[in-house]
């Protein structure tokens, strides 16, 4: 049975864009049209303001926790065209600010850890940035790719260190070329992969008729296989699926009632969320013939009704 | 919903907040925790909400897992060690005959299954909240299902059973599931009266033990019938006693028991068919039983919780030397005595008795168990060679079903705090188990040393030594951002990452820099080898070793290795000052210490490095540096 | 009568086990601590024999006092008064009645975030006692000694060691000693005001963290230390240094030693591999009098196993005449009875 652990009012004073939890699920960062970003940590049964990152000019779209081992780093980006990166060393503070990008910053992520410290953004100017932590000088190299999508990037996802590439051992191929796919509004997804120090584009999925809002590679659970998840204005998600990181297959998941806002992955890959416009989130899980089958939804409501069926989610 | 028939499991979670009415998303914490939050796509400043405060919240989910109440614990971290123990075996001898081993291990199963329902019976009886109480006996009506299915499956699928032949095993079962009859059975006894047939259980209790096969006990309550020593009793009483049971060590062949059997129960027939009981219709209602009467069956069943109650009676009197595997026609016939029925249990029950183990698996995991029953069954089955389940091409899939099933049950317990060793153990013996458990083993809270020492044990117990290496470097950091150099530099040596020794050896130097003392030398001055894991460290590790030389005065060697430092360029750039201006002292001693040779070296660095310095502060370098130079122009410095 | 094992799940993984000593008779109670739950405690147990089933008996729970954080250790102070150290930092003296052992445990003194990193909590990994003294040992590689009679901290140690301590033995009234992270061992002086160690040595090469340190009951020269990797280090103080022997002993950390009380001749562990083993130390004993013997091999040992492996760790061991406690990671306690020493 799921129930309501405990409930956090945000304190934002505008509409929140993104929710995010840190490595160990025990602290959640939001970010909100009131310009702050707010960290919160959550135990079990409590919850407490412990920041409150003030550094953006406009909304701030997205937040990304970096791996741990890098220390407590966050990355938010806003629609002011700046990137900042938070550290904490005591207190928060800005570690480096970022401000390459001619519009409004859509999203970012940080690339797996194994890469090292690894930020990608994308923004509404089309183009995709990749920001790299330099040790030695404690600087950031930039590398831009411009023009990735004509009238803007919406959304950036990283491929798993470990993954599916049949040349390689699968859990040693560290030396896998970096790659990452990207949605955007010209109803595309690419992909998107480190050859030399250039970026290149190795593949372009077509299959949405409008806006690509999100993309999620999937965790790689060791097998020789990828999946990524997109979604569209076009109210459709689509599994894209591939042995080699080369050829993918699309499966239609379902077509839903209104415009799909974000597709996101379980830890561990088993398990879809997909949240749009019909204000309900539904939770997806492929069988074992390849189907993919809604198991759990949580949906808006007058009040409260929880279910008593014991779910298997 | 609108197509709620063709996803009829899915489960609908409904928001009580009004902050989700129009929007909503998603974010995953660990396993399968999630939040919810309200998520706006557009920055619709016109909306009513933005002029002031927003209500908006978010809500942490959870799932309430049943295995994780203290009495349930005991049987995860119990059942834990015969899951590993069943592995043991056949990992050690995978073709020779281990089927007494598993019985044994099945057993034990099925012993930790009943000191799970006693301690919740025993809570039960304690427990004053109604609801809790409730709970409780619910949690009862689920373990006491489980025993039962675990027990058939037992019998049908691993127990030895000489001959093959079923019945002894069978009417057990029954007896051991439905002991009602036999406790009003033994109170009959006990009190001993004749004319015990005023009790109002007394025929039901005689019935009933012949339909569990008491055969003995049925006689000896009829003996306290007032009426026992009338003509119709005795001829039952006959009946019951000269009725042939087969074993296979009586030497009768099947064929010759068959024929005897036959022979008795036409015998049978003939004393109802003579009309000798009509006078005693529960008499004749024994008799019509024994002749394995369907309508006889049909009459009582309505005093029988269930179907499977009059199973072993029915095979007794029909087909008494059935096989294991010819029990599919009696449980068709004796289902078909229910009127409604097809609960859980009874379809399980039909499944197991048709040998269809894959809708028993899939009955057991709609059970509410959190998937402790259907994983350790499954395993158990698959090791003993009787489980094959094909899929609808026809390939097996029965270790499939099986790894999925351990998967998930593993990835359950590893998201618990304190249980994640035994989620841990499960998802090690699965093929896709070992990315699965790095996944989540990496991102277990960890609050001390203490912890992450187990958590990089554990990892490196089963191979996993990414995780090893992560749960290391985040220790390494947490320890940096604390400013405790001394346990970041430990924390990166056991990570053996030369990223997180530099992070901290490079902290290490620019706190010095600022001024501060030398942090960690207890470490440095007896780290050996582990220095060599980065330059910088190394670095570090000599400079320090420098220090304690010239603290003990034992300049020479200090001078020596000051000079190896410089000239060996390791050094980061804002450490160059440092490092040259370390010389002036050392040129200034009473005897010199640095050669003619040294000397040079150190003018060359110098004017490389001179940007590195304050041009006074050059001057003077410069100057010590000439100076020595004259005074071991002459006689130079001898090294021991 | 042979070794008789009894386990008993209790739903926590038991960090700690003791018995509680009694006057005259034979002890039925015990103490428990509990660590890596989202509640911990320590609870105090009684043995309660089945009704006509004399041989087996079963642990019923009396009492319960929670902590904010694992138990890490527990020793007594005096037959009634333990004094045990939490993960949160705090080291708490706790008293058991004497005359029902039901009644809660009475807080005698607390030392509230004894061991931190400033705002941050910082663990109290362990805790010796001596005569009514405490000496407490953190992840802030403080050592603080600590007066068990009027509550306060007599000395305080700061920065002992740059990594964690993790173990910590009193040698003598006025002599600790203390192991880290990395096996790094070093004898303090507590009345020294200076913060130097009176001796350091390794226990071993590998940098692995010394888990445990006891010292022989006779021969208090006789230093044992458990490491991280198994293995055990005997030294005999009066020539320090190196280690007269090192034995490759555990497949897995050395969770707690305990000579026997009765017998300084035997020496029972407890591992993470899941053995709980017992050592004949004459051999071990004897040979550091004599000279320097290095790196042994444990069959020349004369160790048996008390109990089958476990699939877990066994955290911790305590015996009393021939009754010996363990406390393991499956949540279980063990009972082994007629134990021979």
């Amino acid at each position: 049975m799921i129930s309501v652990l405990n409930t956090i009012d945000t304190g934002h004073e505008d509409m929140i864009h993104d929710a995010e939890l840190d490595y160990y699920g025990l602290r959640l960062a939001t970010c909100s049209s009131d310009n702050s970003v707010k960290i919160y940590d959550i135990k079990s049964g409590t919850q407490t303001l412990a920041a409150d990152l003030k550094g953006h000019f406009g909304p701030v779209w997205q937040v990304a926790w970096a791996h741990p081992k890098f220390g407590n780093l966050l990355a938010s980006c806003s629609y002011d065209r700046k990137v900042i990166i938070w550290k904490e060393l005591g207190e928060w503070s800005k570690l480096y600010e970022y401000t390459g990008h001619e519009s409004s910053v859509n999203a970012v992520a940080w690339a797996p850890a194994e890469y090292g410290l690894i930020l990608a953004c994308c923004s509404s100017d089309g183009s995709i940035s990749i920001l790299t932590y330099n040790q030695d000088g404690s600087t950031w190299d930039v590398k831009k790719v411009p023009g990735a999508h004509a009238i803007g990037v919406n959304s950036v996802s990283w491929c798993p260190a470990i993954s599916a590439d049949l040349s390689l051992d699968p859990l040693t191929n560290k030396d896998a070329p970096k790659r990452l796919v990207t949605g955007g509004c010209d109803n595309l997804i690419k992909i998107w992969k480190e050859q030399g120090d250039q970026w290149i584009e190795e593949k372009r999925l077509d299959m949405h008729m409008d806006w690509v809002r999100d993309v999620a590679w999937a965790p790689s659970l060791g097998l020789q296989r990828s999946m990524i998840a997109s979604c569209s204005q076009d109210k459709r998600v689509v599994i894209w699926s591939s042995d080699d990181n080369i050829s993918w297959t699309p499966t239609i998941l379902n077509t839903f009632d209104d415009v799909v806002w974000s597709v996101s992955w379980s830890l561990t890959g088993n398990i879809l969320a997909v949240s749009g416009g019909d204000n309900k989130v539904s939770l997806w899980r492929e069988n074992a013939d390849g189907q993919w089958l809604c198991i759990s939804e949580v949906a808006k409501g007058l009040g409260q009704t929880t279910n008593d069926e014991r779910s298997t989610l | 919903m609108e197509d709620i028939q063709a996803v009829k499991r899915v489960k609908t979670f409904i928001l009580p907040d009004k902050c989700f009415e129009n929007r909503v998303a998603c974010a995953w914490r660990r396993g399968n925790k999630f939040s919810i939050y309200p998520r706006s796509q557009i920055p619709n400043k016109t909306t009513s909400e933005s002029d002031n405060k927003t209500a908006d919240k978010i809500l942490v989910f959870n799932q309430e897992i049943l295995l994780f109440t203290p009495i349930l614990r005991k049987l995860v971290n119990e059942a834990n060690g015969t899951f590993l123990s069943l592995k043991k075996v056949t990992e050690t001898s995978k073709n020779t005959e281990n089927q007494v081993e598993y019985l044994k291990l099945s057993r034990q199963y099925r012993s930790i299954i009943r000191v799970c329902i006693e301690n919740l019976q025993e809570a039960g009886e304690k427990e004053e909240d109604a609801v809790a109480r409730n709970n409780l006996l619910s949690y009862l009506t689920i373990f006491y299902s489980i025993e039962c299915i675990w027990h058939l499956c037992e019998i049908l699928y691993i127990d030895i059973i000489p001959g093959d032949i079923v019945l002894p095993f069978l009417l057990e079962w029954v007896r051991f599931h439905f002991p009602h009859h036999e406790q009003s059975a033994v109170q009959l006894l006990e009190s001993c009266e004749r004319g015990s047939e005023d009790n109002p259980d007394y025929w039901d209790t005689v019935v009933g033990m012949v339909v569990q096969g008491r055969v003995d006990v049925a006689r000896a309550l009829l003996k306290l019938h007032s009426a026992v020593d009338t003509n119709e009793f005795k001829l039952v009483d006959n009946s019951l006693r000269s009725m042939p049971v087969y074993s296979v060590y009586s030497g009768i062949s099947t064929g010759e028991f068959t024929i005897s059997w036959k022979h008795w129960q036409a015998e049978c027939r003939s004393k109802l068919s003579s009309r000798l009981l009509a006078h005693q219709p529960q008499l004749e209602l024994i008799m019509r039983i024994m002749t394995g009467d369907y309508s006889a069956f049909e009459s009582i069943r309505g005093k029988y919780s269930s179907w499977f109650d009059v199973l072993g009676g029915w095979v007794m009197f029909t087909t008494p030397w059935a096989r294991r595997r010819e029990l599919g026609a009696a449980a068709a016939a004796c289902a078909g005595l229910a009127v409604g029925g097809g609960g859980h249990l009874d379809v399980m029950v039909r499944a197991a008795l048709e040998g269809d183990l894959y809708l028993v698996i899939h009955e057991i995991q709609q059970m509410a168990d959190n998937g402790w029953f259907a994983t350790h069954l499954t395993d158990v089955l698959l090791q003993c060679g009787k489980l094959h389940i094909l899929d609808k091409h026809q390939t097996d899939v029965t270790s499939r079903l099986r790894d999925s099933l351990v998967l998930e049950y593993g990835s359950l317990l590893l998201e618990h705090q304190s249980l994640w060793p035994v989620g841990l153990s499960y998802l090690a013996s699965v093929p896709d188990g070992a990315r699965r458990a790095e996944l989540m083993l990496e991102r277990i809270p960890i609050r001390t040393e203490g912890k992450a020492l187990r958590v990089v044990a554990e990892a490196k117990k089963y191979g996993l030594l990414g995780v090893a290496q992560s749960v290391c470097s985040c220790m390494s950091a947490r320890a940096l951002s604390r400013g405790a150099a001394g346990a970041a530099l430990a924390w990166g040596a056991r990570a053996r990452s030369a990223a997180q020794c530099a992070r901290a050896a490079h902290r290490a130097l620019r706190a010095y820099c600022a001024g501060g003392a030398l942090p960690a030398a207890d470490l440095l001055l007896t780290a050996g080898a582990t220095l060599l894991v980065d330059d910088t460290l190394l670095l570090l590790g000599k400079y320090c070793d420098f220090h304690r030389l010239y603290k003990s005065r034992e300049f020479k060697k200090a001078a020596k290795l000051l000079v190896s430092l410089i000239t060996s360029n390791i050094a980061p750039d804002y450490f160059w000052a440092t490092l040259l201006l370390d010389a002036l002292p050392l040129l200034e001693t009473e005897e010199p210490v640095l050669s003619a040779a040294d000397s040079y070296e150190l003018m060359l660095c110098l004017e490389l490095r001179a940007a590195c310095l304050a041009r006074p502060q050059a001057e003077l370098l410069r100057l010590a540096l000439a100076r020595n130079l004259a005074r071991t122009a002459l006689h130079d410095v001898q090294h021991d | 009568m042979p070794l008789n094992v009894q386990g008993t799940f209790v739903s926590q993984k038991i960090n700690k086990i003791r018995w509680i000593p009694e006057e005259y008779v034979e002890t039925k109670n015990f103490f428990t601590g509990s660590w890596d739950d989202d509640v911990n405690s320590i609870k105090v147990w009684s043995f309660e024999s089945l009704n006509e089933d004399q041989d087996v008996e079963i642990p019923r729970q009396l009492s319960e006092y929670k902590v904010e954080g694992d138990v890490t250790q527990i020793k007594f102070t005096d037959k009634k008064t333990i004094a045990a150290s939490v993960s949160n930092g705090d080291v708490k003296m706790l008293e058991v009645s004497v005359y029902d052992k039901q009644t809660p445990l009475r807080e005698v003194h607390t030392w509230k975030k004894l061991h931190n990193f400033g705002a941050e909590t910082c663990s109290c990994t362990s805790l010796d006692t001596l005569e009514g003294d405490i000496a407490s040992i953190g992840e802030d590689g403080n050592v603080n000694i600590l007066n068990g009679r009027r509550g306060d901290v007599s000395q305080a140690i700061k920065g002992a060691d740059s990594c964690s301590l993790h173990s910590v033995c009193f040698i003598k009234l006025n002599e600790v000693i203390t192991g880290n992270i990395r096996g790094h061992m070093k004898i303090w002086d507590i009345r020294s005001s200076t913060n130097k160690p009176a001796a350091a040595f390794l226990l071993a090469g590998d940098e692995l963290a010394a888990t445990c340190i006891v010292h022989h009951p006779t021969q208090p020269h006789i230093i044992l230390a458990g490491s991280e990797s198994g293995a055990l280090a005997v030294w005999d103080l009066r020539m320090n240094q190196f280690p007269t022997s090192l034995l490759n002993a555990h497949a897995a950390g050395i969770t707690e030693m305990q000579f026997h009380p009765e017998n300084p001749n035997k020496l029972i562990t407890s591992s993470v591999s899941g053995e709980v083993w017992d050592w004949s130390m004459e051999t071990l004993t004897k040979k550091a009098q004599e000279d320097c013997v290095p790196l042994e091999d444990k069959t020349a040992m004369n160790v048996n196993t008390l109990m089958p492996v476990l699939h877990k760790a066994v955290n911790t061991l305590h015996c009393d005449r021939g009754r010996i406690l363990c406390g393991a990671d499956n949540e279980a306690v063990y009972l082994l009875k007629n134990y021979k020493y």
